[in-house]
């Protein structure tokens, strides 16, 4: 374990069916990443201390401390934080990708390691101090991995696929400390747009461009017809079934022959 | 002569001395309890009735056990009273001959059922049992004949001395040596401050309610074997590994690595500061014996006992149902439960899951809280508001989200109206009850549940409380009056019960419907002793009714209680699959259940032709809704 | 017997799944053996107008990587909506900047661009996405830019378009599930809500924005000149893939899954190896104790979400078929053609799954063998 001056941003997650305020799943996979690291990470929050339950949640996932900078609603929270590390200056940040509860736009680290200046390496699954270079394995879809080398100071956004083993234990969640930071308030910032907030509701437009039906059209859609899904082939021999299957998967690309 | 069997008593009386100070020394690590110490002149009442209550299942056994334990008693008593006191007459040697003889056939029928042991049972030192019960009474019946009969013979009396002081040894020195014959001593002092008194009440006495935990404690629950209170860690010293629990546990028949007995041998292992190496019983399944003992600090997880050993365990007290020492194991798997859960960690995932669902959504199932009086939005059913004046209402419980159990609510609410019952139902007001966050060990989240349901039901006018969740019954009626909730709550089969016995709903003629069979839900049968009102209903409506071999108290679980079914700890079999044999074996077309999580289990059964469906399925049909 | 399936199916799987080859001409025709069908409208493919767009006033920009020298649906959806934002009246052109090679198969004239943009610079095609930034920025400069187009994908996308809009100080919309030509709605709250906006600077598009990625033009999608790539210090990395066995289900793209019709379970572990497939099984065979518990599909086990998953000897329960759901092209072997499991799948083979999975192998080494001949 290293001596490195490690913090952790962690958030506030809505629950996605009853809408009531939880642990950020991804912040807790940041947690577990970073723990990795350090055993005793700074674990920092800008918000209300009135949402001391949820928070203490994260305390009960075995830290001591949770740094709570207060702020108000419509605040800036990435302002707040980059004031804040500027004084505490950090060797590594880590946080989750993308928030479950607020604007969710995944922008947060990004501005945050703009104004700090900080490298940024996105989607870890992990990493590993090798001497004063930080050994990141990052995430790549339908199996792949990539080994990156960073320098420090740096900050990392965590993977949703990190495995996670942190556990809550009241206990923990107890005993922890709620360490309060108070400091001047900072207004919203321009970079998102003007929005219009509702309720979900399922379904949504999709984009076509518009034109004069064509000849192409309706064989088009004629084709889609015929290629209705779900066939069912029960005739011919065990080879030409086998057969079947592997023309489909190397037109899929699943299989190189 | 005399001398000889004086100076061998002595010495005897001696080793029990030393061997009771030692057992008393070793109960004592274990925490403060509030006993009533006259109740040590209760023991032999609760020996001879409540004891034998439960001993009497087995004749043999029982029988046996009079022969072995009362002749070992009466011949002890007899030769202190001829040898050491001098009571020398007739009377006394003809009783201490008796006694003798009394013994010798014991220990013969002992040796009898150990020739070709049942599994359940331990051998280790227990096999010593026979022989050298059957040695003491040889010895001193040999000694004292001959010296009855005035010879002075050395060499009969060197011969005798020696197979006597070899059997007294067992039983002078067994409490000393956590031998076996120590239940001798453990047992009735169990029986005097067994941690539930209220199970003395009568013979059979259900008390199945979890006690709340001190949840501003500085520790919570169990982590080593001075957490449990000192009668606790008594009452486990009294086990006698007839593995009783170990027959009747569905985790261990499904190949789980959870054996009761082993658990609590696990405990006297921890009382004693050893290894789980002298145990001589079935192991867990697939986990070896002696690789497990206490921590450096005397920890219990996961170094004497693992957690997936606590968590395999379905809480359904078939253990405890069975227990002749009246020991309670689901009390203290919930208690170590408590620790890895509340401090320590450990918990499975599944089970971590859950606890969050429940803490996020007030559901197990991570379902929008809103939405759980969406079952009966076109039934017309009044949903509960203070002020207004309501008989039954209608707890929905986590069936309010599942289709296949929907269709259980939906048919309970279809009856009582049409027996014309004043019912509302309270929709989205009603959170989960805890049973699955408390049987996991999370106490503070069950009180949560507990209390913020209680002030709920406090706004609201009502009767009584309907439920379909056997689970939700027990919590509710059993276990809220410990924070202050104390209601009338009825059980779907039992209100059903009543309607059709006071004819409110009327079953016409008989349904031809095949076999039918009954799978006694846990929480309603072992736990609340409720069996009649289902087999009532079923036998009114189908004259083809059979119990299962396993049925009533003795019903097999069916694999979901005590958050078993989150934790999902890996096993040989599953238990639903074997509990769908029992069906089997029965030759059942249909089986009926009486509780929506059995049925989730039931009917997750591959490959069986049983339909599984609700009692009030059935009724419903009969009476034609 | 071969039976069609409801309209609605098809919908699925054309607007959700789109598949189509990478010379842009639907396959499933093929797969279907509507053979005629596919020649005529190969046919009608290559007779397709030709948009050209010259002196346009302004430029959309749609970023991309080259993914195994291939572009994904997503890619090709995010390109279809440059093309619909940017209109067919010459006002506004396409430029799709593409970092990394593509094959010759991948024809972007079909996707709607009007300019490409290649960034072979081998420098560029490591995790340098700062590097990247900067030429996008020096990019820029030489357009009128409306907009800047992203897919959201964990193949860097997501990460390269928020840099960058950070970085230029453009405004962004993020994960935008809808998008027309006045406004775009992305989710926020987990979910629960939806925030509507004018269109952004730049915007990142999740799948599933247009009902099709079929262009009934084509564009001329001429290659201009890279930039020179910008000071890029050379940054050290690996990387690999996970043998298939190893990737976690979640993840996988190709899964071979066992049910109760498998009595070999040799053979299915040595078809998983030769196809190169991730394992995968029923709650039956992972009980049975033949696969380990991090095996099970279904709701009671893993959801998958790969695109091929092939159910072999698996009848189908509501759980399995509720693990399979995010899956977007099932293949059912079964003996039994009423099984749940034929209703959901895609193919279905009716046929024993020993003797299937047998010929799989024997054709398989055949394949193999031809074409080392």
């Amino acid at each position: 374990m290293s001596n490195l001056n490690v913090v952790v941003l962690v958030s506030i997650a809505r629950h996605d069916k009853s809408g009531r305020p939880m642990l950020a799943p991804n912040d807790i996979q940041a947690l577990e990443q970073a723990r990795s690291i350090c055993t005793v990470p700074r674990i920092v929050h800008v918000g209300q201390p009135g949402d001391e339950m949820v928070l203490r949640q994260y305390l009960g996932l075995g830290f001591p401390r949770l740094e709570v900078i207060e702020a108000e609603p419509g605040q800036d929270i990435c302002a707040q934080l980059s004031a804040y590390l500027k004084q505490e200056p950090a060797d590594l940040i880590f946080t989750g990708r993308q928030a479950q509860g607020n604007q969710d736009t995944g922008l947060l680290p990004y501005i945050l390691a703009d104004q700090l200046r900080l490298s940024l390496v996105d989607n870890a699954l992990g990493s590993e101090l090798k001497g004063d270079q930080l050994e990141i394995t990052q995430f790549q879809p339908k199996g792949r991995r990539r080994v990156l080398k960073q320098t420090l100071p740096a900050l990392i956004t965590c993977s949703d696929k990190t495995p996670v083993t942190l556990e809550y234990l009241a206990r923990a969640a107890r005993q922890g400390e709620l360490q309060i930071i108070r400091q001047q308030g900072r207004e919203i910032p321009e970079l998102l747009a003007e929005t219009t907030v509702e309720a979900s509701k399922p379904g949504r437009k999709r984009l076509t461009i518009k034109s004069e039906k064509s000849a192409f059209d309706r064989l088009h859609s004629k084709v889609a017809v015929a290629g209705g899904g779900g066939q069912v082939v029960s005739d011919g021999s065990a080879d030409d079934k086998a057969n079947r299957v592997l023309d489909l998967l190397i037109d899929r690309g699943a299989l190189k022959v | 002569m005399t001398s000889v069997i004086s100076a061998l008593l002595i010495i005897a009386l001696v080793g029990v001395a030393f061997g009771m100070t030692r057992r008393v020394r070793l109960w004592r690590q274990g925490g403060s309890a509030d006993v009533d110490w006259s109740m040590l002149l209760a023991i032999p009442k609760r020996y001879l009735v409540d004891l034998h209550h439960i001993v009497a299942r087995d004749t043999y056994i029982a029988r046996t056990h009079v022969a072995a334990a009362g002749g070992t008693i009466l011949s002890v008593v007899l030769l202190i009273l001829v040898y050491l006191f001098g009571f020398q007459n007739g009377i006394t040697y003809g009783l201490l001959w008796g006694g003798l003889v009394l013994t010798l056939i014991g220990a013969l029928f002992v040796g009898k059922r150990r020739v070709n042991k049942p599994e359940r049972l331990s051998a280790g030192a227990w096999n010593a049992i026979p022989y050298s019960l059957g040695s003491f009474a040889v010895g001193f019946l040999g000694m004292s004949l001959v010296e009855a009969t005035g010879s002075s013979s050395t060499l009969l009396l060197v011969i005798f001395g020696i197979v006597a002081a070899l059997g007294l040894a067992e039983i002078a020195l067994g409490t000393l040596l956590s031998r076996p014959l120590k239940h001798v001593l453990s047992g009735s002092m169990n029986l005097a401050f067994h941690p539930r008194q209220d199970r003395f009440e009568e013979p059979g006495k259900l008390s199945t309610d979890l006690k709340p935990l001190d949840i501003t404690s500085d520790r919570l629950g169990v982590g080593k074997v001075e957490d449990f209170a000192w009668n606790r860690l008594l009452s486990f010293d009294a086990c006698i590994e007839c593995g009783k629990c170990q027959q009747a546990c569905p985790a261990f028949a499904a190949g789980q690595p959870l054996n009761p007995k082993k658990v609590i041998q696990d405990l006297v292992a921890g009382i004693e500061n050893r290894s789980d190496a002298k145990y001589a019983g079935s192991p867990y399944p697939g986990m070896e014996v002696g690789y497990h003992q206490p921590g450096k600090a005397g920890e219990i997880t996961p170094s004497l006992i693992e957690e997936q050993t606590l968590f395999a365990c379905t809480t359904c007290r078939s253990c405890v149902n069975q227990c002749p020492m009246m020991i309670e194991h689901v009390d203290a798997i919930v208690d170590m439960r408590r620790f890895v859960t509340l401090e320590q960690g450990g918990l499975p995932e599944k089970s971590q899951e859950v606890l969050s669902a429940i803490r996020n959504t007030d559901t197990l199932g991570g379902f929008n809280p809103e939405e759980r009086g969406n079952w009966a939005i076109d039934l017309e059913l009044p949903y509960a508001a203070p002020g207004m004046a309501i008989d039954v209402l209608f707890w929905s419980g986590e069936s309010a989200f599942e289709l296949r159990n929907q269709k259980t609510l939906r048919l309970v609410a279809k009856l009582l109206k049409k027996a014309g019952l004043n019912v509302a139902v309270l929709g989205a007001a009603e959170m989960d009850v805890g049973d699955v966050a408390r049987r996991l060990g999370d106490e503070i989240l069950f009180q949560n549940q507990a209390e913020r349901n209680i002030t709920m039901l406090k706004t609201l006018n009502f009767k009584r409380i309907l439920t379909i969740d056997p689970h939700v019954f027990h919590a509710l009626s059993k276990e809220y009056p410990a924070f202050g909730g104390n209601y009338e709550v009825l059980h779907h089969t039992q209100l059903l019960n009543d309607l059709v016995n006071k004819g409110q709903l009327m079953i016409g003629k008989k349904l031809s419907l095949g076999t039918l069979t009954y799978h006694d839900p846990c929480y309603l049968g072992r736990y609340n002793g409720e069996l009649d009102a289902p087999r009532q209903l079923l036998k009114r409506i189908s004259d083809e009714f059979v119990d299962m071999e396993r049925s009533g108290m003795d019903s097999r679980c069916c694999g979901w209680g005590g958050g078993a079914a989150y934790s999902d700890i890996p096993g040989e079999r599953r238990v639903p699959d074997m509990r769908m044999n029992d069906i089997h074996e029965v030759k059942a077309d249909k089986v009926a259940v009486a509780c929506p999580n059995c049925m989730t289990m039931l009917e997750g059964v591959v490959q069986t032709e049983t339909e599984v469906i609700d009692v009030v399925e059935l009724v419903a049909e009969a009476v034609g809704v | 017997m071969s039976s069609n399936r409801p309209i609605k199916r098809i919908n699925r799987f054309e607007q959700e799944r789109g598949f189509v080859t990478r010379q842009g001409i639907k396959r499933i025709a093929r797969a279907r053996d509507v053979s005629l069908e596919n020649q005529e409208f190969r046919q009608v493919a290559a007779t397709k107008r030709t948009l050209s767009v010259e002196n346009p006033a302004d430029q959309i920009l749609v970023c991309l990587q080259a993914k195994d020298q291939s572009l994904t649906t997503l890619d090709r959806e995010v390109l279809y909506v440059g093309r619909a934002l940017a209109g067919i009246d010459g006002q506004t052109s396409v430029i799709a900047i593409v970092f990394g090679e593509l094959d010759s198969e991948t024809d972007l004239t079909q996707m709607g661009a009007d300019e490409v943009i290649m960034i072979t610079d081998p420098a560029l095609q490591q995790y340098v996405p700062d590097a990247q930034v900067d030429l996008l920025l020096e990019l820029q400069e030489e357009f009128q830019v409306k907009h800047v187009l992203f897919p959201e994908s964990d193949f860097g996308d997501s990460d390269l378009g928020r840099r960058y809009a950070v970085r230029s100080g453009k405004s962004i919309a993020t994960s935008v599930f809808e998008v027309s030509e006045t406004g775009l709605r992305r989710p926020c709250v987990n979910g629960r809500q939806q925030a509507s906006s004018a269109l952004t600077e730049v915007i990142m598009l999740q799948g599933g924005t247009t009902g099709t990625t079929e262009l009934e033009f084509q564009t001329e999608a001429k290659a201009k000149d890279a930039p020179a790539a910008p000071g890029v210090g050379q940054q050290e990395e690996e990387s690999f893939s996970l043998i298939a066995s190893d990737i976690p289900l979640v993840e996988a793209d190709f899964i071979l899954s066992a049910g109760n019709g498998v009595r070999n379970m040799d053979t299915f572990h040595q078809l998983a190896e030769a196809l190169d497939a991730s394992i995968g099984g029923s709650r039956v065979i992972v009980d049975d104790g033949k696969l380990p518990r991090e095996r099970q599909v279904g709701a009671t086990g893993k959801i998958v979400n790969a695109s091929i998953y092939i159910a072999i000897g698996i009848s189908g329960a509501v759980q399995h078929l509720q693990g399979i759901k995010d899956c977007r092209y099932v293949i059912a072997v079964n003996t039994d053609e009423s099984c749940d499991m034929i209703k959901r799948a895609d193919l279905s083979i009716i046929a024993d799954a020993e003797e299937w999975m047998q010929a799989m192998l024997g054709q398989l080494n055949q394949r193999k063998a031809g074409e080392q001949a």
